[in-house]
């Protein structure tokens, strides 16, 4: 069998790709689940100066291509980049061209989506409900894990699921801040177009399906739950 | 006790008023947009005055001058609002328990069972809101909030939305927790009826503003301004000259301009000739004359002739409408259905009416 550039042969890189794919993408909705939690609650129930401008900034990625959001990780993360120049100087190592920039990569562009269903599932949990919290006793954290979250969850887990979908998926941005480095970055949305365009149609045939499938899976999975109510 | 002085604007409507309330129930009470919510919201801390000062037994929940703004879950004051607002969530144990949260297992789960047993709530522990009745669900409200231990509660119409039986069996029941626990409660209502059955003192609110605060009584036969009077369903209130004044005997006359008939009604210290008064008599406090009985000679009473144009079935009671002007009708009647059966009127008859001495009451307000 032929082998690729990393020394693997067709099922094997095939297959990496699929656990890579994977791996960036839970590591990246874990992240997004975290943080998207967090910025949804505060944007939906605080108010401060620059709120509007920090609720765009979020949003941005949404709308922009994801090569847009790639050069602007870049900007930020690259070895020059206004932080990746401070991590490289500290610890001599850079996030580009390493899987971790793969999850950044889908992190930022997944993150708008989270908070976009989280936020509307905050909002809508009865005021009336939170304000008896706080007459009987709990203080805002409390009331955040004991009354918001449990009944934000239908929203939250929407987003988590959205979030999934978009980080599996992700191409422009990871391709220009994780490159394509085949055994080491090249998830399966970029292996299937390296593949593609050099005209080996019977690996990205089998990628496709693959992960065609896996992602019905997850969804499927990922249905049960919500309805189930948790 | 429970002290208040507190300005809010909001725009359209302000807020402004200062109460000094003791133990008991209190009854905030006034028509809609009044302010009665927006004051209970002020001492639970769940709206912030623009300035002022809230201090509960000695404690002092805001002052503005000071900078005092205690946070709503250090204040310790119950609220139970209109719509039960129980967590959806969690089971009707749960929504009891979740006051107490932080006591131990023991003493928690024996605290929400000595509450579930007061309000009636035994065998529903582990249903959830959606599976009990409107009233059960406020019980459980209240069963939340008392179980907490407040040092203040606050409803606000908490049995507006429930059937007329369920609210009669609530409102005793409050008033047995009102009894037991001398807890410090103020209850926010509308409804005349449901004030008068709970109250110890009444708060009349209008318009952001104190009326009249009170006994029950007081604010019910001696209304001191024109708007308590109304919303105590004084029903009859006339604005008249002053005519004649005997303060010797206590009397004097005024012409109700309106309505075009004199009445004799108590004298009121410092009421010159040519001064204009208010004063008022309640439907049910009219007596109807029976055409077959002569009149007590020495029945201290105004007596008027007219007819019964409208006649109204209000279920247990009539009201009768009396008109001897040319207006629509110039008294409003209230009898029983008994009263009415025995006299026997229809519409269109001739009677005698009489405002009894005793029920006439002057307000002090009305020029």
């Amino acid at each position: 069998m032929e082998e690729d550039a990393s020394g693997r042969n067709m099922d094997e890189s095939v297959l990496f790709s699929l656990r890579l794919s994977l791996q960036v993408a839970i590591a990246a909705t874990v992240l997004v689940v975290l943080v998207g939690t967090g910025m949804s609650f505060i944007l939906a129930r605080k108010s401060f100066r620059g709120k509007e401008i920090l609720d765009i900034l979020l949003t941005l990625p949404l709308v922009l291509p994801p090569t847009v959001t790639g050069y602007y990780l870049i900007l930020f993360m690259g070895r020059n980049g206004l932080l990746g120049n401070a991590l490289f100087r500290w610890t001599g190592w850079s996030i580009m061209f390493t899987w971790y920039a793969a999850v950044l990569a889908s992190f930022i562009v997944a993150l708008p989506l989270m908070i976009k269903t989280t936020r509307a599932a905050i909002e809508s949990v009865d005021q009336n409900l939170i304000k008896v919290s706080y007459t009987l006793g709990h203080g805002e954290l409390k009331t955040f894990f004991k009354v918001i979250l449990p009944l934000s969850k239908k929203g939250i887990i929407a987003g988590a699921v959205l979030s999934f979908a978009r980080a599996m998926g992700e191409f422009g941005a990871t391709l220009m801040v994780a490159g394509n480095i085949p055994g080491k970055t090249n998830t399966m949305p970029i292996a299937i177009y390296t593949s593609a365009s050099s005209g080996d149609w019977s690996k990205a045939n089998m990628m496709v399906v693959f992960f065609t499938l896996v992602s019905a899976a997850f969804l499927y999975i990922a249905n049960k739950l919500s309805k189930k109510g948790f | 006790m429970i002290e208040i002085r507190v300005e809010k604007d909001l725009g359209n409507f302000s807020l402004n008023l200062s109460l000094s309330l003791q133990k008991g129930m209190t009854v905030l009470f006034g028509p809609s947009g009044s302010g009665k919510t927006l004051t209970l919201q002020t001492i639970a801390g769940l709206v912030e005055p623009d300035s002022g000062m809230v201090r509960v037994n000695g404690v002092v929940y805001f002052n503005k001058k000071e900078g005092v703004n205690l946070p709503i879950h250090r204040r310790r004051v119950g609220y139970v609002f209109q719509e039960p607002s129980l967590f959806p969530h969690m089971t009707v144990f749960k929504n009891i328990a979740y006051g107490i949260s932080g006591l131990p297992l023991g003493e928690r789960n024996q605290k929400v069972n000595h509450m579930i047993e007061r309000m009636r709530l035994g065998g529903l522990e582990k249903r959830f809101p959606h599976q009990i009745s409107g009233g059960q669900k406020q019980r459980t409200a209240l069963a939340r909030a008392l179980a907490a231990s407040p040092v203040l509660l606050l409803l606000d119409e908490p049995f507006a939305s429930l059937d007329n039986p369920v609210r009669q069996k609530l409102r005793l029941d409050l008033l047995r927790i009102g009894r037991e626990d001398r807890t410090p409660l103020i209850f926010v209502t509308h409804d005349v009826e449901e004030a008068f059955i709970l109250a110890d003192e009444v708060v009349v609110l209008n318009n952001g503003r104190v009326e009249q605060t009170g006994t029950k009584e007081d604010v019910f036969y001696r209304p001191q301004t024109h708007n308590v009077a109304k919303f105590l369903g004084a029903r009859n209130i006339f604005h008249g000259k002053v005519t004649d004044i005997r303060p010797g005997e206590g009397e004097m006359t005024v012409w109700v301009e309106k309505k075009g008939f004199p009445s004799s009604i108590p004298y009121r210290e410092g009421v010159v000739v040519g001064d204009w008064v208010r004063f008022c008599i309640r439907p049910e406090e009219i007596m109807i004359l029976k055409a077959d009985r002569p009149i007590k000679r020495n029945l201290k009473a105004n007596i008027f002739s007219g007819r019964i144009v409208r006649i109204v079935e209000k279920g247990a009671e009539h009201t009768l409408f009396f008109k001897q002007s040319q207006d629509d009708y110039d008294f409003e009647i209230s009898i029983s259905n008994l009263a009415y059966r025995g006299l026997r009127i229809k519409e269109g008859q001739m009677v005698n009416v009489a405002f009894k001495w005793e029920s006439i009451w002057v307000i002090p307000e009305g020029k």
